[in-house]
Formats: C-alpha cells, sequence, structure tokens
C-alpha cells in the first residue's frame, strides 16, 4: 500500500503487528433485552424507547427499520452510551455476554470503537470542521492501540485505501470533502479499530440516490470481506432486503415485528410492516403489474401521550375497538414475531394492504 | 392553518405585550432576579439618598477644638468617616447614587435609542443608507473609547452633560450594529413577507413585527449601555476627569487616591468601590439573562 | 492570501485616516480657540504668528486639514509643550510599557479564561460548577478595572508590601533596554499585569462557556464521544471549536483593554502611552495628547489586522479572498 515505502522499518513492523492485532478481533455477538429509555422534558417523561429486544448473532447483519422519530437513532445512541444524562435506561445488552449499559466513563472507553463502531447518521456534520480527517481517524486509534502517531497515520491511508479514497486527501478538512466523500471518511473511521459490532444509523441519507446505492454496496462488500457484526438503521425497507440477514421493524418506540428478512419480507404479519413495504419502490418483476406506491397516512403519534392501545392503531386500516384499547402482546409465528392482536388474519391483511384504497380510507378520519 | 392564525400572524402584536413577555422570562432567571433586586435598591436610594444624607457633600467637618476633622474613621457621629478634607463619606456617598443613575438612565435612553433608529432603518431598508451606516461603524469601532472620552471631555470641559455626550456618541455603533443583524433576520421571516403581501406598511411592519421580536435584543443592549455609561463615567472622575461640581464614586476614589490615602482610608475607598462592583455587576446579571434568551442555542432543553 | 493582507492593509489605511481627521475636528474645531490649544501661552505675537505658519493653523479650515495630514503623512505631531522635545521622543519609549503589560495581560486572560469557560461550560447543566463559575465570572466583569488595581496594591503592595505598587523599577535600577529582563522589573510588572489579567478573564471565561454550551451538542461531538477517547479530549474538541468566536471578539476587547489599560496605568504609575495621554491631556500638553490618541488608535487598528489573520489560522474553512 501506498503509505508503506515512507514508513521506517520499525514502524513498519509496528503497522504489520497492528494489523494483525485489529484483524485477529472476533466478531461480536450481541443480545438486546428489554430496552426500554426515558427522556425527562420540561413537559415530562418521554418514553422513546419501549421493551425492546433483538439479538445480532456473531457476523450478521440486523436491519433495525420503521419511520423516523421510532427510537431507532435512540437505541443505537444507548448501545454506544451517548444518550444525554437526563435519560433513564433500563434492560440489558450483553456485547459478548458483557452488559454493556449503564458502563462508567472509563469502561465505556473500552467498548467504544475498540468493540463497537459507529457510522454515523450525517456525516455532514460528524466531522470536526478544525481538523483534518486524517487527524480525526488517527484520534480514535491512538486513543485504544499503543502505537505511535506516524503507525496511526499509516492504518488510516490503508482505511482511505478501503473505502476508495487517495492518501493524500486525509490532510484535507471536512468542508474540502463532497457529501458521499466525507460518508465513507466516516466508514474509514468506523473501521480503523476493526470493533466487532458496527452500528450504522442511516449512514446514507444525507446523500442522494446514486451515492446512497454506492455506499451500501461499499458497506455489504466490506462487511463480506471483513465478516464484522452490524446493525444497520434505516428507514428504506429495500436497502434492508439486500443487506441484512434478519430485520426489526420498530413503531413509536417499541418493536412491531421481527424475523428473518426473507420471512418479513415476504409474510409480513404486522399491518405496519405492510405499509412500509408498500412506501418504497420496488424493482418491477417481469409479467406483473408494477406495484404502486402507497403512504401510510398520518404521523408517530406523540410519544408524550402514548395512545392507550397498539400504537399503530391510529393509521392502521384494520384496527378494531380492541385495537384502540389494549396494546397488543407478541405473537411468535414460526422465526417471526409480531405485535398485533390480529396476526391470525395477517394473510387476509396482505391482500388488502396491496390496494391502495385500503390506505386512502384512512385519510379523512384523522 | 386556520384563518385565525393568519390574522394574528399578519397583525402582529403589540410593542408592549412584547416587552411584558420579555420581563416575564427574566424573573425565571434567578441570577436576574438577583440583579434586578440590587438594582431596584440603588434606584431607591437614588431618589432618597440626598435626604438621608447626614451632612453636605462638600462642607468640612470640623472637631472641638476648631481643626478640620481628617480622615476620622467611622464613629457615631460620621457613620462611614471622614475624608482627607474633612468631609462626610457617607453623605459623599449617598450622593453619589444620583450621580451614577442619571448618567446610565440618560446615557441608556440616549444609546438605546440612536441605536434602535439606527439600527431598524439600516437592517430593515438596507441599502445605501445600510452601507454608510456600517462602513461609519467599522470607523467608530477603531478608536480607542475611554483615551477618545478623555481627549473630547478634556476639550469640551469636564461637565456631566459633556460626559454623557460623549458616552452616547461612543457605544451608540455597537448597539446599532448588534440591532441591525436581528432586524435583518427578523425581516426575512416568513410572517413578514405575508404581511407585506397583505399590503401592511412599513410603519406597521417595524413597529408590530421587528420591534416586538427584537426588544430582547434592544432591552440586552440597553442594560450593557448602561454599565458601559456607569463604567465610563466613573473610569473619567477616576482619572481626574469629572465634574467637579458633583459628587461620584469615581471621584471620590480618585481623590482617596490621589492624596495617599488608599491603605489608612479603608472607609473612604470601600463604599463607592463597592457600590460601582455591585451596581454595574447587577446590570451584567439582568444582561446576561437576555443573552441567554436572545441565543436558542443556548437555551436548556 | 497576499491580496487580501493589501486589501486589510488598505482598509486599515483608510481607518487610520478616519481617524486623524475626527482628530482634526476634536482638535481643532471642538474648542472655542484653536490656536490656544496647539500653542503655548504666554508667547509673543510675532512669535505666535510664526508658529501657527509653521503649524498650518493659518487660512482656512481645508487648508488647515490639508496642512495637518501633511503632517501626520511625516509622522510630524510637533514638540511637546511640557517636555520640549518632539512627541515621538517621548511617546517611542512608552509603547514598549503599554505593549509589555496589554499583551501578556490579554493573552493571559484569554487562556485563564478560555480554560475555566471550557470547564463551566463542559459541567453537567443547571449543576453548582455551571452556576458559581457564570455567577462568579459575571460579578467580576462588573468590577471596574481601577478598583480591581486599587484592591490589588492595597492588599499586596501597601498591607503586604510583596510587591511594589509604583513604575517600573526601583530608583537606581538599570535603565535602556536591559531593565526589561531584570528581576526587577517583572517585580515591578506582576500588580499590573495581574490587574489587567484579571480585568480581561471574565469576558473570555463567559464567551468560551456560550461556545462550548453552543458546540457540546453537535453532531461531531458525539462521534468524538463514540471513538472512546477521554472526557477531557472530547472537551477539547468542543473548546478548539469555541475558538473561533472567541479570536473574533478579541479584536473590539483588543481596544477595550487599550483602553482599559489607560487607567491600570495610572494606577500603578506605569509609564505607558495612556498614562502619558492622561497627563499630557491635564497639563493641556495637546500635541503629546494628539499623538498619543493617534498612537492608541492605530495600535487597534494593527491588533484588528493580527487578529482577522489568526481567525484563518485557526478556522481552516476561511479563505482569503
Amino acid at each position: 500500500m501506498t503509505g508503506h515505502q515512507t514508513l521506517g522499518p520499525a514502524a513498519a513492523t509496528a503497522l504489520g503487528q497492528l494489523n494483525e492485532r485489529l484483524a485477529a478481533k472476533p466478531a461480536a455477538h450481541l443480545q438486546v433485552s428489554g430496552l426500554s429509555i426515558h427522556y425527562s422534558t420540561l413537559r415530562g417523561p418521554f418514553n422513546a424507547v419501549d421493551n425492546v429486544s433483538f439479538e445480532v448473532a456473531a457476523g450478521t447483519n440486523l436491519g433495525l427499520v420503521g419511520e423516523s422519530g421510532c427510537g431507532k437513532s435512540t437505541v443505537v445512541k444507548a448501545l454506544m452510551g451517548l444518550l444525554p444524562e437526563m435519560t433513564r435506561v433500563t434492560g440489558q445488552a450483553l456485547l459478548d455476554g458483557q452488559n454493556i449499559l449503564g458502563l462508567s466513563d472509563a469502561d465505556l472507553q473500552d467498548v467504544r470503537w475498540n468493540r463497537i463502531s459507529l457510522i454515523t447518521q450525517s456525516a455532514m456534520n460528524s466531522l470536526d470542521p478544525v481538523y483534518c480527517i486524517g487527524d480525526q481517524i488517527c484520534e480514535a486509534i491512538l486513543a485504544h492501540e499503543p502505537v505511535g502517531k506516524t503507525v496511526a497515520w499509516a492504518r488510516a491511508e490503508q482505511m482511505f485505501a478501503l473505502v476508495g479514497l487517495p492518501a493524500e486527501r486525509l490532510r484535507e478538512f471536512p468542508h474540502q470533502f463532497s457529501g458521499g466523500m466525507r460518508q465513507r471518511a466516516v466508514i474509514a473511521m468506523a473501521l480503523a479499530l476493526n470493533a466487532g459490532m458496527l452500528l450504522a444509523d442511516e449512514p446514507t441519507t444525507a446523500l442522494d440516490p446514486i451515492m446512497q446505492s454506492q455506499i451500501m454496496s461499499r458497506i455489504r462488500g466490506i462487511h463480506d470481506h471483513m465478516r464484522r457484526s452490524m446493525i444497520l438503521v434505516t428507514h428504506d425497507i429495500a436497502v434492508v432486503a439486500e443487506t441484512c440477514e434478519t430485520v426489526v421493524v420498530m413503531y413509536a418506540g417499541k418493536v412491531a415485528e421481527s424475523g428473518p428478512t426473507q420471512d418479513v419480507l415476504d409474510r409480513p404479519l404486522h399491518p405496519y410492516t405492510m405499509g412500509l413495504q408498500n412506501a418504497f419502490p420496488r424493482l418491477p418483476v417481469r409479467g406483473q403489474p408494477r406495484k404502486p406506491l402507497i403512504s401510510i397516512p398520518g404521523t408517530v403519534p406523540n410519544l408524550l401521550l402514548p395512545p392507550a392501545g397498539c400504537r399503530f392503531a391510529g393509521r392502521c386500516p384494520f384496527a378494531t375497538n380492541l385495537c384502540r384499547s389494549v396494546a397488543p402482546p407478541t405473537y411468535q409465528i414460526g422465526a417471526q414475531s409480531a405485535a398485533c392482536h390480529y396476526v391470525e388474519r395477517a394473510s387476509q391483511f396482505r391482500v388488502a394492504a396491496a390496494e391502495p384504497d385500503t390506505w386512502r380510507s384512512m385519510e379523512p378520519s384523522r | 392553518m386556520t384563518q385565525a392564525t393568519d390574522d394574528t400572524a399578519i397583525r402582529g402584536r403589540g410593542l408592549f405585550s412584547a416587552m411584558r413577555d420579555s420581563v416575564r422570562l427574566l424573573m425565571t432567571d434567578s441570577f436576574a432576579v438577583i440583579g434586578l433586586l440590587i438594582l431596584g435598591l440603588f434606584v431607591l436610594l437614588a431618589l432618597i439618598g440626598p435626604w438621608l444624607a447626614p451632612y453636605e457633600p462638600f462642607k468640612a467637618m470640623m472637631t472641638e477644638t476648631g481643626r478640620l476633622n481628617r480622615l476620622a474613621p467611622p464613629s457615631a457621629e460620621h457613620l462611614l468617616g471622614t475624608t482627607a478634607f474633612g468631609n462626610d463619606v457617607l453623605s459623599q456617598f449617598l450622593y453619589g447614587f444620583r450621580i451614577a443613575l442619571i448618567v446610565g438612565l440618560v446615557a441608556a435612553v440616549a444609546v438605546g435609542f440612536i441605536s434602535t433608529v439606527f439600527g431598524v432603518l439600516s437592517g430593515y431598508f438596507g441599502g445605501y443608507v445600510d452601507d454608510v451606516l456600517m462602513r461609519l461603524t467599522d470607523i467608530a469601532l477603531s478608536i480607542p473609547t475611554l483615551p477618545f472620552a478623555i481627549v473630547a471631555v478634556a476639550l469640551l470641559g469636564p461637565s456631566i452633560e459633556n460626559i454623557i455626550l460623549v458616552i452616547t456618541i461612543l457605544f451608540w455603533r455597537n448597539g446599532a450594529r448588534i440591532i441591525r443583524s436581528a432586524v435583518l433576520t427578523e425581516r426575512e421571516r416568513i410572517y413578514v413577507k405575508w404581511a407585506r403581501a397583505a399590503g401592511a406598511s412599513h410603519a406597521h411592519i417595524i413597529l408590530r413585527h421587528i420591534l416586538p421580536n427584537i426588544v430582547r435584543i434592544v432591552f440586552l443592549w440597553v442594560t450593557m449601555s448602561v454599565a458601559f455609561a456607569i463604567l465610563t463615567e466613573a473610569s473619567l472622575s477616576f482619572l481626574g476627569l469629572g465634574d467637579p461640581t458633583v459628587v461620584s464614586w469615581g471621584q471620590m476614589l480618585n481623590i482617596a487616591f490621589s492624596s495617599g490615602n488608599l491603605r489608612t482610608a479603608w472607609w473612604w475607598v470601600v463604599p463607592p468601590s463597592l457600590a460601582l462592583v455591585l451596581l454595574v455587576s447587577s446590570l451584567y446579571l439582568i444582561g446576561r439573562a437576555y443573552e441567554e434568551q436572545t441565543n436558542p442555542r443556548l437555551r436548556r432543553r | 492570501m497576499r491580496a487580501y493582507i493589501l486589501r486589510r492593509l488598505a482598509q486599515s489605511v483608510l481607518v487610520v485616516w478616519a481617524v486623524t481627521t475626527i482628530m482634526f475636528f476634536m482638535f481643532r474645531v471642538m474648542p472655542a480657540d484653536p490656536t490656544a490649544i496647539l500653542l503655548e501661552r504666554g508667547l509673543s505675537d510675532e512669535a505666535r504668528l510664526a508658529l501657527m505658519e509653521e503649524w498650518g493653523l493659518t487660512g482656512s479650515l481645508w487648508d488647515q486639514y490639508v496642512a495637518y495630514l501633511g503632517n501626520i503623512a511625516q509622522g510630524d505631531f510637533g514638540n511637546s509643550f511640557f517636555y520640549r522635545k518632539p512627541v515621538w521622543d517621548v511617546l517611542f519609549p512608552l509603547i514598549v510599557n503599554t505593549l509589555w503589560i496589554a499583551i501578556p495581560g490579554l493573552l493571559m486572560g484569554a487562556a485563564l479564561g478560555a480554560a475555566i469557560g471550557t470547564a463551566v461550560g463542559w459541567a453537567p447543566r443547571g449543576g453548582k460548577l455551571e452556576r458559581s463559575g457564570i455567577f462568579l465570572a459575571t460579578v467580576i466583569r462588573g468590577v471596574p478595572n481601577f478598583v480591581i488595581g486599587i484592591a490589588l496594591l492595597t492588599v499586596f503592595s501597601s498591607t503586604l508590601g510583596w510587591f511594589p505598587g509604583f513604575g517600573m523599577g526601583d530608583p537606581g535600577a538599570t535603565t535602556g533596554f536591559a531593565r526589561y529582563f531584570t528581576l526587577d522589573f517583572l517585580h515591578h510588572l506582576a500588580l499590573p499585569l495581574i490587574a489587567v489579567t484579571i480585568y480581561f478573564l471574565p469576558e473570555n471565561l463567559l464567551l468560551m462557556r456560550s461556545g462550548v454550551v453552543e458546540n457540546r451538542t453537535e453532531d461531531y461531538i458525539e462521534l468524538v464521544r463514540a471513538k472512546g477517547v477521554p472526557q477531557r479530549r472530547v472537551a477539547w474538541h468542543a473548546a478548539r471549536n469555541s475558538m473561533l468566536p472567541l479570536i473574533t471578539w478579541l479584536f473590539p476587547a483588543l481596544a477595550e483593554t487599550i483602553a482599559g489599560i489607560v487607567v491600570i496605568e495610572i494606577v500603578f504609575s506605569w509609564p505607558g502611552v495612556g498614562r502619558e495621554l492622561v497627563l499630557a491631556v491635564t497639563r493641556q500638553d495637546y500635541p503629546l495628547a494628539q499623538a498619543a490618541f493617534f498612537l492608541l488608535a492605530v495600535m487597534i487598528v494593527l491588533a484588528n489586522l493580527a487578529a482577522d489573520l489568526a481567525y484563518g489560522k485557526l478556522d481552516p474553512r476561511v479563505v482569503y479572498k
């Protein structure tokens, strides 16, 4: 690689050792159970995440899907210990058997980036404007590995090569990068310590569609190459279909449905999943009529005053009085599970949900 | 959007209700409340101070033996002792409240008025007026404030009117700039455009839309101007350029300092120093609350 | 970059011209008899007329203005009435003295203020450290600088006797340039320097605190935290980004310091330009006062220029155009 010629023999050895050490890290296993997050605001407690559980097997990808404001990013922040001070987090998140919720600052320091790293939502603002990119990547390496600046810089050059950026641009500042390049720089930074678990928090939201697919295919390529575990947060169900083995659909802070991606997308059990599927463009299948895009009317409920029953009831075309008064339990059907009173009628719902009229009829009844 | 909200958006709101809101917000900040209490006490003392003063401020006190009662420490007769010239410190100190308040108040009204007029005209109408004003403040900002005041007061003659005039000349510029940029942001707001589209006059927009929304910035600037004015007057008096016919705290300190009695006559030095510190600090405490209000990024969520 | 510096220089020249014009009007138009101010009293009519010719005090206001600008362009401010020698001979040695307390005082105040301000801004909102930090800084900011000076003088010089409170050196001490490197000089420097530092510190502190509070919720701070670097390092990122407004602020602040230093120079009898200005004004030595005022204004213009250039060094986003 480019950096090697300029390194002295001692530094080259050190870099080799660092790469070996990092490559030896195993993919992480994560078991989240009963995760609830309360913010206290001036207008009372805000239940942003309610009893969320899921598991990421080592070396697999999990997709966390839902509209904005569903609590997806909050889950990610909780796992990194990034929530504001006034937040109450309960439940467990076992990373390779160790609970990483509620760790002290010192213990968190070891978990962050070393074992979990983060690809942030808006790469636009997530790089410090006054430091060059290389320094920001080196900062992460130097915080965790006993190497010098030259070795860290050489490692950063390798990471840049991995995401397809020329090494000399490490010396540039964030404002000199385009949006796509910044996102790649953030990915390079996330890979710098080869953490066992990668959290990708809407890594493509801020980009144009062409750049989105480029970045996603790069993430997939890197994933195939390095076999890390990953949680991919997105509102784009199509991206999940291409990338993730398992999927968790969240709605208003709760898990609506979860299971193997193939099963969930082929046979969704929860009307919200059905609605989400309608809302994203799919490649037309030859011989079948092109499916229309249907958006779900209404918005996510205000969680300061959560509705009594199912949180989706207000927007669900199939909701009954039961839905509006009693919160549904989670039903397990095969590998899939869903929080809906009428899971057994899912096949009926799927047919109806494919009709635009089913959703349109909801609109005036707000 | 319903009809009702459209209407209020176009009508804007009254200047007085905006001021009331602003004051109400001020009362939620405990530091500002402390500042307001101190300020209130000072205003009260300024009003009644001369009646409370036991002696004429410049009257020379004599001892029973008929000699000048110089540098007497505090006693029942002279609660804060006497100066090197036999004047009663308490009386001078009490008269000082009035001068400080007059300087602060007059300068604040003058600076506040000029800054607001220039800031609003420049920010709202832009163009030529704005260009001229901005170049003018650029130059004005390069003038060293206190040296300018020293020279100007020396040339004009050391009277309280001249001191206030110089303070006004010096401090209108900062306020005009700050208010101008606030007006620039307000001008671009959507309801101002609606109001324009609905045929509202410039005067209506300035009075009902712009001013009510920059009231906090104007208040912030007026508070700061009072503080600057008091500080400048005190500094000038301390340098011996104050109005010799009135008693001010800066002048008391100047006489104590130049007569070489700083260390011995603590009763002469401490009261005016403390009063200046309390007065200016209380203004800064109030100003800080406005600063915090006008900057949304500082507000707590 | 070069074009930018040239343009800024041109702007500075313009500002200096404006200041000299203001000065012209202040000294010649404001007082009733301008000749009384610029010429010594008690001269014979002949000598007086000759001096007026030389000084360009005859003719219309416009002619006077042109003559005045010509003199200033040549750096000729005339002779001091009091010292009876060219004003620059009086003022030049004093410039260094003023800078000796202005620049280190400013830097120390800014550095200490920034450090404490970062700690206060980084502390939990509404906590003890934040509230007491803000309160103390606001109160200290309200202390007039001559009160700071008087307090330091009374406590550390008159009462405790730790530091001298008068002038720049003991009688018979080293003179000339070498004096700046003697212990005696540093001993005399201590109190005025501390006074300038205290005068400067609170405003820097409050500004830095606002900057850190604004920056700590930015996305990039979250990413730095996520990287698992020590808290101190995270706070540094917020502080480093808050320094930019601090630098812009330093520019009017420098004007304020130099203005404020006049008083501190008086309190400590520090032989600087500001003190000389006050002395000249009270002695009605107007040529000297005029030159001292001009000098202070030029120092401010230069400080602004320096601040602008420093800003570009700190913020990579700034492009000099």
